[in-house]
């Protein structure tokens, strides 16, 4: 035991020196660790409201014409889908942001359908119901998911652009909608696997009811 | 003779097989990416083998690696609170990966106690392990991946040195040390003493009892350590990590010539098995064989392996 008990002490020494100089851990006072985490957390309603007011709605008003989009579509859907749209990742959904403008022909619960003069398509619905999917987020092509290391970020931004046309658009459409009415509107499209659809649904991003 | 470089042989008709039947086989970046998908693996399967050769089995290194994985992320991610005192431990990196450590290591204490305190057969033993691991996994993360670990963490999973990964590097570190210690120390004889005839092995005075805690322990270690590379990889410790991965081990320690049996194999050779799988997994994607296909080619080989293994310990 005589001739071990330097060597232990020598080792406890060693291991002393490395823990002080590489500490496992650091003690902090609660608070101050609260707040170190909630700097750390994704803040992600803050950059949804930047990300719409700094970059979506601009780009709103320089949106491709439903109509010219409608055109080009017809002749070849899979180029157009390739051109002009935006699918993130390996996705078969290609995202539009598209501009136009109808008047109301119906209104209902979920839908105002409006009709396109002298063009096609001849029928546009805004979806006035809950807002679902990545198309909001994805029309632009202005956010990239490889921005985020962690996935689940990316994800909440299309929660809360979705939640912003939900308390920022559809309340102000639904409440001047009426027939006869003519919308100026600009939104988000979704065209999967190059199908393009007879009435296209719009996830109305701004409008302007007259 | 020929059969002690089975394995290698069976690696070398693979390579030259594969390197005719896809361009992108043989390239740098390619290799690379083999020895960076295998090393989680390798990890596992050193402590597998040890485990093997002194004629016992693991089947908690699975549930042990996500348990791992989960505590370095959690602590380093949130520290660990302690409302009532009024401070938090906000663990460092170091602090991180020694808590991975030892986590493995407390289980793998725990199994080769209950394995040689009880008697257990170390197949009942470890399957009740692999199921306590895996609870507790899910009471840690509460279900839900722990995410978003930093680049710091991350770097253990996803950085480079001198060009070589960093799981490269610390799976080819387990190799050296282990490789040292199965072959040039009185712990390794006598490991391989116990696997080969444990009876024997106690009438010659070894401490049974003390050398499969000690290979238990180390088992856990180094499934502690696969726990921590995958999570920095993927920058998320989920609570299914590393099912299954305890049977992708044995398969690469059985390939490798480590005998069921006990008391024959090395950790060179399970660094073979486990580049044979590699190098079967990598290949079969580039040449885009479906991935049922793929399950059904590699469980002909851990058969073929097996059955191989057999034949030389009758020949033997």
């Amino acid at each position: 035991m005589n001739r071990r008990l330097p060597l232990v002490l020598a080792s406890f020494g060693v291991l002393a020196l490395v823990l002080w100089r590489f500490p496992l851990f650091h003690l902090v006072p609660i608070r101050q660790a609260q707040k170190q985490q909630q700097s750390k957390t994704f803040d992600r309603a803050g950059f949804a409201r930047t990300f719409w007011k700094d970059k979506l709605l601009p780009a709103s008003g320089h949106a491709l014409r439903i109509s010219e989009l409608w055109t080009a579509l017809a002749k070849d859907p899979a180029a157009v889908c390739k051109q002009y749209g935006h699918s993130p990742g390996m996705s078969s959904v290609a995202y539009f942001l598209i501009q136009g403008s109808g008047r109301i022909t119906k209104v209902d619960k979920d839908v105002v359908e409006l009709a396109l003069d002298n063009t096609n398509p001849p029928t546009v619905v805004l979806s006035t119901g809950l807002t679902f999917g990545n198309a909001v987020r994805d029309c632009t092509g202005l956010v990239n998911g490889s921005d985020f290391p962690n996935s689940q970020d990316f994800n909440d931004i299309s929660t809360e652009l979705n939640h912003l046309v939900e308390t920022e658009v559809i309340p102000l459409l639904r409440e001047k909608a009426a027939r006869g009415k003519t919308v100026h509107f600009a939104g988000a499209l979704e065209i999967e696997d190059g199908d393009v659809p007879k009435a296209p649904i719009i996830t109305p991003i701004k409008v302007a009811v007259e | 003779m020929l059969k002690r470089f089975q394995s290698l042989f069976a690696l070398v008709v693979m390579l030259i097989a594969l390197s005719i039947a896809s361009d992108k086989f043989l390239t740098t970046e390619n290799g690379f990416n083999v020895l960076r998908q295998i090393s989680i693996n390798l990890c596992l399967s050193i402590g597998m083998t040890l485990v093997i050769v002194s004629g016992g089995i693991d089947l908690s290194v699975g549930s042990v690696l996500a348990l791992a994985g989960a505590v370095a992320a959690g602590l380093f991610k949130n520290g660990l609170a302690f409302p009532r005192l009024g401070f938090t431990l906000q663990f460092t990196l170091f602090g991180a990966i020694v808590s991975a450590a030892v986590v493995g290591f407390l289980f793998g204490l725990f199994n080769g106690l209950v394995i040689t305190g009880f008697r257990l057969p170390p197949f009942v033993a470890t399957l009740g392990t692999l199921s306590i691991a895996r609870g507790l996994t899910q009471l840690w993360t509460k279900g839900y991946p722990i995410t978003g670990l930093g680049s710091g963490f991350n770097f253990i999973g996803t950085g480079h040195v001198l060009g070589i990964p960093m799981p490269v590097w610390i799976s080819g570190v387990l190799v050296a040390i282990f490789t040292v210690a199965t072959r040039r120390t009185v712990f390794g004889r006598q490991l391989y003493a116990v696997g080969g005839n444990e009876s024997a092995s106690r009438l010659s005075g070894l401490n049974i009892r003390r050398i499969k805690i000690v290979v238990y322990s180390l088992a856990g270690i180094t499934a502690g350590i696969a726990g921590l590379v995958l999570t920095a990889r993927l920058d998320s410790a989920t609570p299914s990590a590393g099912i299954g991965n305890e049977l992708d081990s044995i398969a690469a320690v059985v390939i490798g010539g480590t005998s069921l049996s006990g008391g024959r194999g090395s950790i060179l050779g399970t660094v073979l098995g486990c580049l044979i799988i590699g190098v079967l997994n990598n290949g079969l994607v580039l040449l885009e064989v479906s991935p049922f296909w793929q399950q059904v080619i590699k469980g002909a080989v851990i058969i073929a392996a097996v059955a191989l293994d057999k034949t030389n310990s009758r020949d033997d």
